[in-house]
């Protein structure tokens, strides 16, 4: 890599999962990590070899996320997955890797299952992390005396992340006056807003989608919270477009960034930036998914330079990737690894941001997030020496 | 203790009886029952908030985003409506099931899922009603739905067009026998059904959130309302749609159902079917 010079050898086959359509399209992080292998394959390539590299979409449909994960699988010639971003997918997926020996650096994880498979390793904190991160933002600054989180009800996320708030919020003899539970269906954000009012909460933190959040930060403007309450979400709300969407009524409000902030000019942010804009298209989303495909595709592109160009193969990218320890970039807040597990969350030290000026700029730099049901994850990285 | 969710139930509950009475309207007419309605909406929502982004004036934005609505109905009812005329309901139902995901593809890749919000200039003012703040545009939804309601029903009942309409949803052919101009009736009550989804788009987007996928699929509160009606009654369409938003409303402050109030038009569609049910003699026989 490096040569200026366009990859002719035989190609490498890289893949990934994402759910891109069927309601959610989140294939932010496959779209960078094109982007990405697109630069590589024209620089030289792994040492001369360029990638392959395409994303599956699973259409937010179970079924097919497991017939596209058993495909993927059975396809000998793709050596792993990078940069995936499925939202249903890991569930079903990981014993299928398993079998199969397949290995994905997964861009972004949301699912419950994706933080706690074997052959399944996110880039990004996940939203329980990005949850209990916020909530310690917040009592840290004294401002929790009643508080409040308003989240969904899809299994093994909403309920997920608001176990992972309440466990933490019970450790920290934090008070919860009022948890409430959209249904993911409905279309109706007063109503949640008007159980929230009633609960006289001095902070909400919001576990929602960012259209969702804008929804119930309308409302809530609407019935006079927006002065009384300190308001702050999951890093699903850190968009650049987010600021502008809820107006400048809404400065001050906080939310958490699993990584780098989007805009920073640090030489590994800017190097994903430059990419994109040489790569990719206008239209791939600069935001934070975006930012752990790109660590995804680079991650991986690390490792595989290091084999032997003529002895890339799906065993011996497996062992290459399981034993990825110490991979640092400024995008991060600590290094990253894979190891050998039956869960995975390297990243568990995020930033915090808030609104001023019309956009989002840091709030707090890195902070370990003190989630109690780390504990294995953080016991398991001194032990073995990944913390790096 | 309930009524600050009654009021905003019956905010979102009038727009869904307004989109079961634009429905009506059509599926009177024509005989389609338009499931593009909610797709309609979530298009003239999005095109107007482009508009607003790229600084047009706001009228001039939710004039064409309305106008779009209007004329994509308009062009689907003149372009098919004549295939359509003489094949079964559930074959029209169908085809308009294709229009409506063929727009929700084209705006979920136009516009992806990203974060956006459309606040009409009367979702900051309002007043309070004890401890409640109630916002225009809540009111104005409501007004809207009683308004649009009682002037369909006042329109079909006492202008020439109206008795044509009547007619058409009575007898297609021996009204084109009587001299009613078919197509023309037909591509009028196409246009109005679109414009009132646009303006039911707009109002929704303005009232919860403002996705491609979430306004297209107001179609199914839509279709209970019109099950209450029992495809006939626009009054009872109109009890039909606020009914659906305040039980959906209601069941939040109460943990058991509040994870299931999302089903409340399905619930209040098959309450309605088994009462109408109730005196008729169901007999199973035996394939032969």
């Amino acid at each position: 890599m490096g040569t200026g010079e366009r990859a002719t050898g035989s190609p490498i086959k890289i893949r990934a999962l994402a759910t891109a359509s069927g309601g959610i399209d989140f294939s932010s992080a496959p779209r960078s990590a094109t982007a990405y292998f697109k630069c590589v394959n024209a620089n030289g390539g792994i040492n001369g070899r360029p990638v392959d590299y395409a994303y599956e979409d699973d259409a937010l449909n179970q079924q097919k996320a497991a017939q596209i994960a058993a495909k993927l699988a059975a396809d000998r010639s793709i050596v792993a997955l990078a940069g995936d971003a499925t939202f249903i997918g890991c569930a079903g997926a990981n014993p299928i890797y398993k079998r199969a020996d397949l290995y994905s650096i997964t861009g972004t994880g949301v699912a419950q299952a994706c933080f706690e498979s074997s052959n399944i390793a996110p880039i990004n904190a996940g939203p329980r992390i990005s949850g209990v991160a916020t909530l310690q933002y917040l009592q840290a600054q004294g401002k929790t005396s009643r508080f409040a989180q308003a989240r969904h009800n899809i299994p093994g996320v909403g309920d997920w992340v608001a176990d992972g708030v309440e466990n933490y919020a019970k450790d920290k003899k934090v008070r919860i006056v009022e948890t409430v539970v959209r249904d993911a269906t409905s279309v109706d954000a007063n109503s949640g807003i008007l159980e929230l009012k009633k609960a006289d909460p001095s902070a909400v933190l919001i576990e929602d989608v960012g259209p969702v959040a804008v929804a119930l930060l309308k409302a809530a403007a609407a019935q006079g919270l927006q002065e009384k309450v300190v308001w702050s979400c999951l890093t699903s709300c850190y968009d650049a477009g987010f600021p502008k969407q809820v107006g400048p009524q809404w400065e001050g409000f906080i939310a958490n960034s699993e990584l780098q902030l989007v805009d920073a000019k640090t030489p590994d942010n800017l190097q994903w930036r430059t990419i994109l804009q040489k790569y990719g298209s206008p239209r791939d989303p600069r935001d934070t998914f975006g930012q752990s495909g790109f660590l995804a595709a680079k991650f991986l592109t690390d490792t595989l330079l290091k084999l032997d160009p003529k002895d890339i193969t799906r065993e011996t990218v497996a062992k290459a990737v399981v034993g990825i320890k110490g991979f640092k970039s400024d995008i991060l807040c600590t290094p990253w690894y894979f190891g050998s597990a039956d869960r995975h969350n390297a990243n568990h030290t995020t930033r915090m941001a808030v609104i001023k000026g019309g956009k989002y700029v840091e709030l707090e730099g890195c902070k370990p997030v003190e989630d109690p049901g780390l504990a294995p994850v953080i016991a398991r990285e001194q032990r073995d020496g990944l913390a790096g | 203790m309930l009524e600050p969710f009654i009021v905003a139930g019956l905010a979102v509950g009038s727009l869904y009886a307004l989109s079961g009475v634009g429905m009506l309207v059509l599926y009177r007419t024509t005989g389609v029952l338009n499931l593009a309605y909610g797709a309609l909406g979530a298009m003239a929502a999005l095109i107007s908030w482009q508009l607003l982004q790229g600084g047009a004036a706001e009228w001039f934005a939710y004039a064409v985003g309305v106008g779009a609505a209007g004329g994509a109905s308009l062009l689907y009812g003149a372009a098919l409506g004549p295939y359509l005329a003489d094949r079964e309901p559930v074959v029209k139902a169908t085809a308009s099931l294709g229009l409506a995901l063929a727009i929700l593809g084209a705006l979920n890749w136009y516009w992806t899922d990203d974060t956006r919000t459309l606040s009409l200039p009367t979702g900051t003012s309002g007043f309070d009603l004890g401890d409640l703040r109630v916002s225009t545009t809540q009111v104005l939804a409501l007004l809207l739905a009683v308004l649009i309601t009682a002037g369909t029903a006042l329109y079909l009942r006492r202008s020439t067009t109206g008795t044509s309409m009547r007619a058409l949803a009575d007898d297609r052919e021996l009204s084109s026998m009587l001299g009613v101009r078919v197509r023309l009736i037909e591509s009028l009550a196409w246009l109005a059904s679109g414009v009132v989804g646009g303006v039911s788009g707009l109002l929704l987007a303005d009232l919860t959130q403002l996705t491609a996928v979430t306004l297209t699929f107001l179609v199914i509160p839509a279709l209970a309302a019109c099950v209450v009606g029992r495809f006939a009654s626009l009054g009872w369409t109109l009890f039909g749609g606020l009914l659906v938003g305040v039980l959906e409303a209601v069941g939040t402050p109460y943990d058991w159902i509040s994870d299931y109030r999302s089903a409340a038009p399905f619930v209040v569609a098959i309450a309605v079917v088994l009462y109408l049910q109730r005196h008729r003699t169901v007999t199973i026989g035996a394939a032969r």
